[in-house]
């Protein structure tokens, strides 16, 4: 078995899981294959998947057990290259002119790296392979700016008009989350390697509970994955995910409870649901979700 | 050295298989699959599993088809022995298995192949008092011959949709200083501002959704606002169509075609409901729930086009009515039985809704459809 510095960090599907759960991430035989395969081919991995069930947390745990910083970019609409990629600073170059003025001032100057503002892009370019890139959300950017990324993704390089070229040699290891508000480009797609994050099993939800929120006794979790499953068989707008079932394993734990009476359930429901809609419509089997001991 | 390439042959046979099951897979797709099954272990079939799974699957509604893909591939190669045989059993397995991913090439195939284009537009030239005369008839009195017209009617209207302000920004005469180019112009004052720049916020035309009723009473009338949906849609602005009769159907990626006819055909046979029951509230409570809160469809123009003859719960009609007038920046009703001047909205289903609607507006014929394109731009 290498050691989690070797050049590759993996050296099979099972030593990434091992290394991720060490760093507090339970991932199954799915995913622990997509990330060692991301990470030695090298290619993009993309993650869909419910809100909520840990996708954003990949890719933090991932640069932990790499032991290398996380670079992340959250995508709205209009994004753009400036927020995404570089800026010049303006405010300073004005400065740096008018205080040249004195001196022979020419404006070749300003166009240095003493001026670039790094963004989250080309900081993973230049870490030489040595972060985990994040791009959150990625349906949320518009079309012209999948197209953009495109071109980074394939050649892992981006031309700096004033500067030149900057490439990297190693690619970082890149993780794209989408929560399928739109269909994305194929184009984009086809770069990726594709991976849909299923909510997991009970049996494995207690554990990621007990993972997550070590203070939150078994007993405990076991009640509120029970809860969990029946709300996810209702007809709710939004489902709660994983990250809902150890918020409210959390707040249950807090208030120095073990057992999840009606009452209780009432008091913390909203830990797991965040629509009104939704809790009206668990209000009418809210007997079920309560342990029955 | 021999193994491997038979194990390569393998692999790129089982990229073919899946071809045949309507994945469209490029050669950089198998060659991806390739390298991450050398990377596994190929013998493996778990290992096989994902890795053709996370290279050639990109989409989650597609998991269930090549999960069936694989198994059946897999079941055959036992059958068969080595994957030599391979190339020859192929025919044989389109035939018989592979229920839902041929069916999927198939209704492509034969979609292509019924539509020849029959409608040459205008070809003969009807005159113009013959359109007059279309102006004013109601779109469920219209015979074939004035249906094959209808796209070029339709497509004449103008549509204008209301404006949004989007985040993005265009270089204008006032608003917020632009500092990048206001620096790139002191360069030649020395490095004086002197030229200030500005940008202002960018503006979109909102998104125009279409939920159409197409039950038995309403059959006439939709058709005519799917044309009009797709003219809207060709004329470059962004429209979402759902159909429903009991049950909802997105048909937007179905109106992507030049053809308006192959795009109207293949829209019609995606909606297994035509001409059925009408569960108003159902449907669009489906649609609140699953497209509303997308945030493309968030702040749109909702054009509903229904009779508003509700079979199922009025009060579910009413809250789902109220929850689509939060997410929408207008909901409009179209009804086709405003048209009589005796028609008093008085349904129960209508009851419900009209506190939640904007306007209500006829579209029973063109120049009731020519009205309601201008409303939309206010």
């Amino acid at each position: 078995m290498h050691a989690p510095d070797s050049p590759t960090g993996f050296s099979s599907p099972a030593h990434a899981a091992q290394l991720l759960q060490g760093h507090g991430y339970l991932a199954d035989q799915g995913l622990a294959t997509a990330i060692y395969l991301a990470r030695v081919l090298p290619q993009p991995l993309m993650l869909e998947g419910e809100a909520g069930v840990g996708k954003t947390e990949v890719a933090k745990a991932l640069a932990d057990a790499l032991a290398v910083p996380l670079v992340r970019l959250q995508c709205y609409e209009g994004i753009d290259a400036s927020q995404a990629l570089y800026e010049w600073d303006y405010t300073r170059q004005l400065l740096h002119l008018r205080a040249a003025d004195v001196r022979e001032g020419s404006g070749r100057d300003i166009y240095s790296e003493e001026f670039l503002l790094e963004r989250p892009l080309l900081r993973a370019l230049r870490s030489e392979g040595r972060c985990v890139l994040l791009i959150d959300e990625i349906d949320r950017a518009d079309d012209e700016f999948e197209a953009f990324l495109l071109e980074i993704l394939s050649d892992f390089q981006i031309s700096i008009p004033e500067l030149g070229i900057i490439h990297s040699a190693t690619p970082p290891m890149v993780i794209l989350t989408s929560n399928r508000t739109r269909e994305l480009h194929d184009a984009l797609k086809r770069r990726c390697l594709y991976h849909w994050i299923d909510l997991p099993e009970p049996l494995r939800e207690v554990e990621i509970i007990r993972t997550r929120a070590p203070e939150v006794t078994e007993a405990l979790a076991r009640k509120v994955v029970r809860a969990a499953a029946r709300l996810r068989r209702a007809d709710l707008v939004k489902t709660p995910g994983v990250a809902e079932t150890i918020s409210w394993s959390r707040a249950l734990q807090r208030l120095g409870t073990s057992r999840l009476d009606v009452g209780m359930v009432r008091l913390t429901m909203g830990a797991a649901l965040k629509e009104r809609d939704d809790l009206e419509t668990a209000e009418g089997f809210i007997e079920e979700l309560a342990d029955l001991e | 050295m021999n193994d491997g390439e038979e194990l390569f042959g393998s692999l790129i046979r089982f990229g073919q298989y899946l071809r045949t099951h309507g994945f469209t897979l490029g050669p950089g797709r198998i060659l991806s699959y390739c390298r991450a099954a050398a990377r596994l272990d190929p013998t493996d079939p778990v290992d096989l599993y994902w890795a053709g799974r996370l290279t050639m699957v990109d989409d989650r509604r597609r998991l269930a088809d090549y999960d069936r893909a694989f198994s059946e591939w897999f079941s055959r190669s036992e059958q068969e022995g080595t994957a030599e045989q391979g190339e020859y059993v192929f025919g044989g397995w389109d035939d018989d298995g592979a229920p839902m991913g041929t069916r999927t090439v198939a209704t492509t195939q034969e979609v292509s192949v019924v539509d020849p284009s029959d409608d040459g537009p205008g070809s003969s030239g009807p005159t113009a008092s013959e359109d007059e005369i279309l102006r004013d008839k109601r779109f469920d009195h219209w015979t074939e011959d004035d249906l094959r017209r209808l796209h070029r009617l339709v497509a004449n209207i103008a549509v204008n949709l209301p404006n949004r302000v989007v985040r993005r920004s265009r270089p204008g005469p006032s608003g917020r200083i632009d500092l990048r180019r206001t620096v790139r112009r002191s360069l030649r004052c020395d490095g004086e501002p002197f030229h200030r720049a500005f940008r202002r916020r960018r503006t979109k035309p909102r998104r125009l959704v279409l939920i159409l009723d197409i039950s038995g009473s309403m059959a006439g009338f939709s058709r005519p606002l799917l044309h009009f949906a797709y003219a809207t849609h060709r004329a470059a602005h962004e429209v979402e169509v759902f159909c429903f009769g009991t049950r909802l159907t997105r048909i937007t990626p179905q109106l992507r075609w030049r053809d308006p006819n192959r795009s109207i055909e293949e829209a019609a046979s995606r909606v297994v409901d035509w001409e059925s029951g009408t569960r108003i509230g159902e449907s669009l409570n489906h649609y609140v729930r699953r497209y509303g809160p997308d945030s493309r469809n968030r702040g749109s123009v909702v054009l509903i086009c229904s009779d508003g003859l509700e079979r199922g719960d009025p009060a579910a009609l009413g809250s789902a009515m109220d929850r689509l007038s939060r997410q929408a920046h207008r909901v409009i009703w179209v009804n086709p039985l405003m048209g009589d001047p005796r028609f008093r909205p008085l349904t129960r289903g209508l009851i419900a809704s009209l506190p939640h609607i904007d306007s209500m507006v006829a579209g029973h014929n063109l120049a009731a459809l020519d009205q309601m394109a201008a409303l939309l731009a206010e």
